[in-house]
């Protein structure tokens, strides 16, 4: 159709398949994207001179979406709307198509096809992650209430243990404090009595720790303090074990948001637990320091023992509730470790290090220091 | 020697607790419920009172009422809420109400003795 007004240069600028029609629907001029995608389909000419509205009437029959089209562009050529925009599939792809009322000239309407594929598949990506977020989320909702109600059920059994424990440990000092003296190799008797019992209550107490529902609103803190707060709960342990205990840390480092009486027993827990598998005379060194990573920056505050280490096979089930190597010991100590970890969205990690000694790393979200401001 | 109210709903902590500490030189009194806690506080002056926190009434907490209640009508007698239910909250109300100790279940009653008579001391300085 060499009739067809020259098409300004500008249409052919844009990606998107812009056809001119006139006031009948027929095509008067299209622009270089419409020519491409054309060709490609084996169509002569472009469609010039075709009747667009021709075009959508004989394909209404078997494409819902034409009949659609074919109503609103016969609205648009008469005045009766300015803009039309619908989506669209072919194959595999996604467009939308829209029908602009034309200001001035011989074109009265222009025919957009928009390829939005890719937007299209960006947003079905961005959806998925959501779903597989979303998933992710609610497993761990659920798994945190589950955890909950055992911690709740734990602590609740701890509880009513606890009033018959008393009523055993004071029965037996009102009968050592009664007939002590008087009956034979009661001392050793009672001996037995009151270490079972001081095992039970120990049991109790860590039972509850690790019952013990997260704080609701923790606050920052420093884990530097929370750390020297765990030494000074282990002071006794640490004068009778002669083993020597530092800090090691970066000035500054050590801010987390959280439950500074939780934390301090985790160290209180990590410290105790490398004095007693130190040798004499040893160094216990609890080392923070800053790491960031892909997924953020974290706090690893790492208890350093020179005992032998863990064994292989035990690395798996250290923190297993009531799995512990030490006699007398409830096994609870690094299950709740690791549960106070968790409630402060980190993690916590044993090793043997090259050479020996046990290496227990808690490794804390840290909490992002205030900027500086620089003022130009 | 101390006088000292011990109030809790197990008999055989009351049992075991009234033979130590009147063993040790005490004049006790126990028993196991709130009502008759307030009447033995009205009608005799205890230096100390060891009240249970849970006391078996509706309340989860009627040991603090009780507290709250020995702090007004016998202001002097020190009191120690001993209990199986603690948790810092409580332990804070109970602070507030003017409780001297909060203290967990189980404890030795040679430290419990030794409480009391520390707290004795200063209900009579």
């Amino acid at each position: 159709m060499d009739a067809t007004p020259p098409l300004p240069g500008l249409l052919d600028a844009f990606p998107e398949r812009i056809a001119v029609l006139d006031h009948d629907g027929r095509i008067i001029a299209v622009n270089r994207a419409w020519r491409t995608s054309a060709e490609a389909n084996g169509l002569s000419g472009a469609g010039l001179g075709t009747s667009y509205l021709e075009v959508c009437d004989r394909a209404a029959p078997i494409e819902p979406v034409a009949r659609t089209v074919a109503t609103a562009l016969r609205d648009v050529l008469a005045g009766h709307r300015d803009t039309f925009e619908t989506p669209y599939d072919f194959a595999t792809d996604a467009y939308v198509m829209r029908i602009l009322a034309a200001p001035e000239g011989p074109g009265r309407v222009l025919v957009v096809h928009e390829d939005v594929t890719r937007w299209a598949r960006a947003l079905d990506d961005a959806s998925d992650t959501a779903r597989r977020s979303t998933e992710a989320l609610a497993r761990i909702a659920k798994r945190e209430e589950t955890v909950a109600a055992m911690g709740a059920l734990v602590a609740g059994v701890a509880h009513e243990v606890r009033n018959p424990l008393f009523a055993i440990s004071s029965t037996l000092d009102a009968f050592e404090a009664e007939l002590g003296d008087d009956v034979p190799r009661t001392a050793e008797w009672l001996h037995a009595l009151r270490t079972e019992v001081t095992r039970m209550s120990a049991l109790m107490s860590d039972l509850l720790d690790f019952g013990r529902p997260p704080r609701r609103q923790p606050a920052p803190l420093s884990v530097v303090d929370a750390v020297h707060a765990g030494i000074a709960a282990s002071a006794s342990l640490v004068r009778a074990s002669r083993v020597r205990v530092r800090i090691e840390h970066t000035e500054g480092a050590g801010a987390v948001m959280g439950d500074e009486r939780r934390l301090a027993q985790v160290f209180q827990q990590l410290v105790a637990n490398a004095i007693q598998h130190s040798p004499e005379g040893g160094d216990v060194v609890v080392r923070i320091e800053e790491t960031t990573l892909e997924d953020g920056t974290w706090l690893d505050c790492t208890v350093l023992d020179e005992g032998p280490g863990f064994r292989p096979e035990d690395l798996g089930r250290l923190f297993d509730p009531f799995f512990t190597r030490r006699r007398g010991g409830t096994g609870l100590g690094l299950a709740i470790v690791q549960r106070v970890a968790h409630d402060h969205g980190g993690e916590v990690s044993a090793t043997t290090r090259t050479g020996g000694g046990g290496s227990v790393r808690v490794r804390l979200p840290a909490l992002a220091r205030p900027r500086l401001r620089r003022l130009a | 020697m101390p006088r000292l109210l011990v109030v809790d709903d197990v008999e055989a902590i009351l049992f075991a607790m009234r033979a130590y500490f009147r063993r040790g030189g005490f004049v006790v009194d126990t028993t196991g419920d709130r009502v008759s806690a307030k009447r033995m506080v009205v009608e005799s002056a205890y230096d100390v009172a060891i009240t249970d926190l849970r006391l078996g009434g509706a309340d989860d907490v009627d040991g603090l009422e009780l507290a709250h209640f020995i702090r007004h009508t016998s202001p002097a007698t020190k009191v120690v809420v001993l209990t199986a239910y603690g948790s810092p909250e409580l332990e804070t109300r109970a602070a507030r109400l003017g409780v001297e100790r909060f203290l967990a279940k189980p404890q030795p009653l040679a430290e419990l003795a030794a409480l009391v008579h520390t707290l004795a001391a200063t209900v009579r300085a």
